[in-house]
């Protein structure tokens, strides 16, 4: 600031745009710095059979606890840097390309830390994650809503083995209900991480959906949990707007 | 350049109407490139040993400082070139620069040792190399409303640098960061477990590089760090002699962003949002 040289504190980093930057500006939220957590997590293949469709449990658990340990160090890194919480968390998992592990995944959380001066804390309360962005936050925070933890769930599914002729053109009934399987576990661990954080519902809900060798279904869910305001505030008409961009 | 002259810039139509806005006048395209031939001998990899609990922080990664300061140099070599194209069309601000991803090739190469004692005994040193090519691309400007030695640089586009201003910011320059960490042997062990010495690597190298980028920041003067560019890369290493075959895991990151300084209260309400819905 031209303050700059008076300025002690350390610049910030943000993995924000300019809009996101000056819209938390304007809710009263100011940038720290950018926290990533990382794990890199492997696990042992499963025994699986033709004739009956099973979770792949083992897997399930190694891939779920590889995103808890990397989002956990991320929200430990901006509690360390004085954060209140970090938005714009981006999760990535690179698979095992690169890593040349037998079998594994690296899990990385990155966000930037935020915090609001004058705000009271409550003792030993950790920062809340988002992986919305400042726009949806800064949205959220004006309909007096706040995000509480990224949640996610995962299921790895194997299906079993369907025998069918060459001409039976017939619905894939195990693999539907595979689909259906892995697709309830996942999202119901998601809605238990949130229950386990007390929120009242859960946003911006990315699905992500993969059938690999088998086959094996992995669904992955993840969103963002919210508690409601305890007083509802008005909320603005939008506006309807004609856009100039092609 | 003759006041008739057409001028050349990357702007989208709405980053030009903002630049008109911002008071920016376009000059030409500018660039900025160095290409080179990067090689580090890599640290050979630790006795294998199997971890049932280990501390995270025990188990820091090597860096590998030569390919580093490689880059650092490839990347200044090409803000260098940028800026001097920009400082003879007669511009003080180089706006909307872009890093063009630019690697050629990249390998592990086997090399024996110089020292015949250990090339006797069978040794050899590994060598990552690459060819790197480092491209930058952004439109120089002429701001008229500041006065400077050279000109400024910065990753933004005209309608970002516009917002920046009417929030009270300028922007103090652009500030970049590189590092490489190295882990001669990762993933060994069975069962499920995280592999330790894999997330030593990926917590270190992303962190020795925004440290890099802080204090660039912290050297301009700046309060803080926008549109931060970050590009990550990751490599195995397979060592394979005397009977172990233990995989090295190399991992890189790179980033470029603009630093940015608070010169006055904010001229307006920052952005004075609009819930619109689009009816695209």
């Amino acid at each position: 600031m031209s303050q700059s040289s008076e300025n002690a504190a350390p610049p910030f980093t943000a993995d924000l745009s300019v809009d996101e930057l000056l819209l938390l500006a304007d809710a009263g939220w100011e940038p720290l710095q950018i926290v990533c957590g990382d794990c890199t997590h492997k696990y042992t293949d499963q025994a699986t059979s033709h004739k009956r469709s099973k979770e792949l449990t083992w897997i399930t658990e190694a891939l779920a606890d590889g995103q808890t340990k990397a989002l956990e160090r991320m929200r430990d890194r901006a509690a360390q840097a004085g954060g209140h919480g970090v938005v714009g968390v981006r999760l990535e998992a690179l698979e095992e390309e690169g890593l040349r592990l037998s079998s594994g995944q690296h899990f990385s959380a990155l966000g930037t830390a935020v915090r609001r001066p004058g705000a009271r804390v409550e003792e030993g309360a950790q920062p809340f994650t988002t992986h919305l962005s400042g726009q949806d936050t800064w949205a959220l925070l004006e309909a007096g809503h706040r995000p509480l933890g990224v949640v996610f769930g995962f299921s790895v599914y194997h299906c079993r083995t369907e025998r069918r002729g060459a001409r039976d053109f017939s619905e894939m009934t195990a693999l539907t209900d595979a689909l259906y399987s892995a697709r309830e576990l996942a999202m119901s661990r998601m809605q238990s991480q949130a229950g386990a954080l007390r929120a009242d519902g859960v946003v911006g809900v990315s699905i992500d959906m993969k059938t690999t060798y088998g086959p094996t279904v992995i669904f992955t869910g993840i969103g963002t949990a919210i508690a409601r305001p305890k007083k509802p505030r008005a909320v603005v008409r939008p506006q309807m707007a004609v856009g100039l961009t092609g | 350049m003759a006041e008739t002259e057409p001028f050349g810039s990357a702007f989208s139509i709405g980053d030009f109407a903002f630049a008109e806005r911002a008071r920016l006048q376009p000059i030409s395209m500018v660039m900025g490139c160095d290409v080179r031939w990067i090689s580090q001998a890599l640290p050979e990899p630790p006795e294998i040993a199997l971890f049932d609990h280990v501390d995270l922080a025990a188990l820091s990664a090597t860096p590998a400082p030569e390919l580093a300061e490689q880059v650092a140099q490839a990347r200044d070599r090409a803000l260098k070139r940028l800026r001097a194209q920009a400082a003879a069309a007669g511009a003080n601000l180089v706006i909307g620069i872009h890093q063009r991803p630019g690697v050629i090739a990249w390998s592990p190469k086997r090399r024996h040792h110089a020292d015949p004692v250990q090339y006797a005994r069978g040794r050899s040193k590994m060598f990552v190399t690459r060819l790197l090519e480092f491209q930058l691309i952004g439109t120089a400007v002429r701001d008229g409303a500041v006065v400077t030695a050279e000109p400024r640089l910065c990753t933004l586009d005209a309608a970002d640098l516009w917002k920046l201003q009417g929030g009270g910011w300028r922007p103090a320059g652009i500030v970049t960061g590189c590092a490489y960490q190295f882990h001669g042997s990762v993933g060994y062990g069975s069962g499920n477990g995280e592999v330790h010495e894999a997330t030593a690597v990926w917590a270190t190298v992303r962190e020795a590089a925004l440290e890099t980028v802080r204090a660039e920041a912290a050297a301009l003067g700046a309060d803080g760090v926008v549109g931060i560019e970050m590009q990550v890369e990751h490599r195995d290493v397979d060592w394979k002699w005397g009977g172990r075959e233990p995989t090295g895991l190399l991992v890189g990151v790179s980033i470029i962003a603009t630093a940015i300084h608070r010169t006055a209260a904010p001229a307006r309400r920052p952005a004075a949002p609009l819930r619109i819905m689009s009816l695209s």
